[in-house]
């Protein structure tokens, strides 16, 4: 999943070696925290959050085909 | 004299796209603007801004620039490597900067694919002016699909971006899978008589469910016929949606 986000992102930012994505799991809920270099915060949210509702969406349909049914939340740290 | 119009999504991107053209540089030409464009959404609304870009002779042959029609001589390539540029050439480098965006973006979606597990994907380009149009090929296309083409929708804006963040000419991609852009077509085009026919029954007011601004449009595009009724949109992106009202 995190190779999926990193995968999403790095081609959409100017500093693609400023993305960094952390992962925290607890029981059915996995947490993924994106951090990205600040002037790209901008680049990943979009005009009114399209873009994260973007990458989001890819996402859970990603995480909902996996086997093991985990729930996945995408943060964007700033 | 050399001139060339160009549009883009905005006067400065048209500007620089001319100025690639010529094989010019800022300094060296003349520009007027003929109409600023609009951003729109998703192409809906959207005006392409145009410009008029003049190259100035002068200051070409001051900078000394091989601009004739003639290829640049032999004899000193070394100075001119730098900064050199033929423009006979120049339309074929453009294009080619544009197959390079889409080929980057045509691998982008595949990375994606391949990490939500679809291997098999293809993809099979289309180009027709600023528009790319990509058909999806996989065994597990409708994974990529999505419930309502949620998931197509959201590959087909990063694809937007990556593209637009490669090419300099503004390019609009539409992503298709197993024809779905099609039978979500005629499955739009059937809800919207169905829907009007339910305003002109019921005397009232019909609102549709919140829907991304191209699926409006085929509703507004399918009914624009009809006199018995009128379409337009209310809400805020993105849980804007369709409302009907029949004439009285």
């Amino acid at each position: 999943m995190k190779k999926l986000i990193e995968t999403m992102v790095k081609p959409l930012v100017d500093h693609p070696e400023d993305v960094r994505i952390e992962t925290e799991e607890s029981g059915n809920r996995v947490v993924c925290n994106l951090t990205v270099h600040p002037q790209d915060i901008g680049k990943v949210i979009g005009k009114q959050g399209r873009t994260a509702k973007a990458i989001r969406s890819i996402v859970y349909s990603a995480a909902g085909s996996q086997q093991d049914g985990k729930t996945i939340v995408v943060n964007i740290v700033d | 004299m050399k001139r060339v119009t160009q549009s883009g999504a905005t006067s400065e991107e048209a500007v620089a796209a001319a100025l690639e053209q010529l094989g010019a540089r800022r300094d060296q030409v003349t520009v007027r603007v003929i109409a600023e464009g609009k951003k729109g959404f998703f192409g809906i609304g959207a005006r392409p801004a145009a410009v008029e870009v003049t190259l100035n002779e002068e200051a070409v042959l001051e900078t000394a620039e091989p601009v004739s029609e003639k290829p640049a001589e032999p004899s000193k390539p070394a100075e001119a490597v730098p900064e050199h540029r033929e423009p006979a050439e120049q339309p074929q480098s453009t294009a080619s900067g544009t197959d390079r965006a889409v080929r980057e973006t045509e691998d982008y979606i595949r990375r994606i694919a391949h990490e939500m597990a679809v291997d098999d994907l293809e993809i099979h380009t289309k180009r027709n002016g600023k528009h790319i149009h990509m058909r999806l090929e996989s065994d597990k296309a409708a994974l990529l699909i999505g419930k309502r083409g949620q998931t197509l929708n959201a590959i087909q804006q990063l694809a937007q971006l990556v593209l637009n963040k490669q090419s300099k000419q503004f390019l609009l991609v539409r992503l298709d899978a197993e024809d779905y852009r099609e039978r979500r077509q005629e499955t739009l085009e059937q809800l919207a008589d169905k829907m009007a026919d339910k305003a002109v029954r019921t005397g009232r007011t019909v609102r549709l469910e919140p829907m991304p601004p191209h699926e409006r449009k085929v509703i507004h595009q399918a009914l624009s016929t009809r006199i018995d009724i009128e379409t337009h949109s209310e809400g805020k992106e993105p849980k804007r949606y369709l409302v009907i009202e029949p004439l009285k």
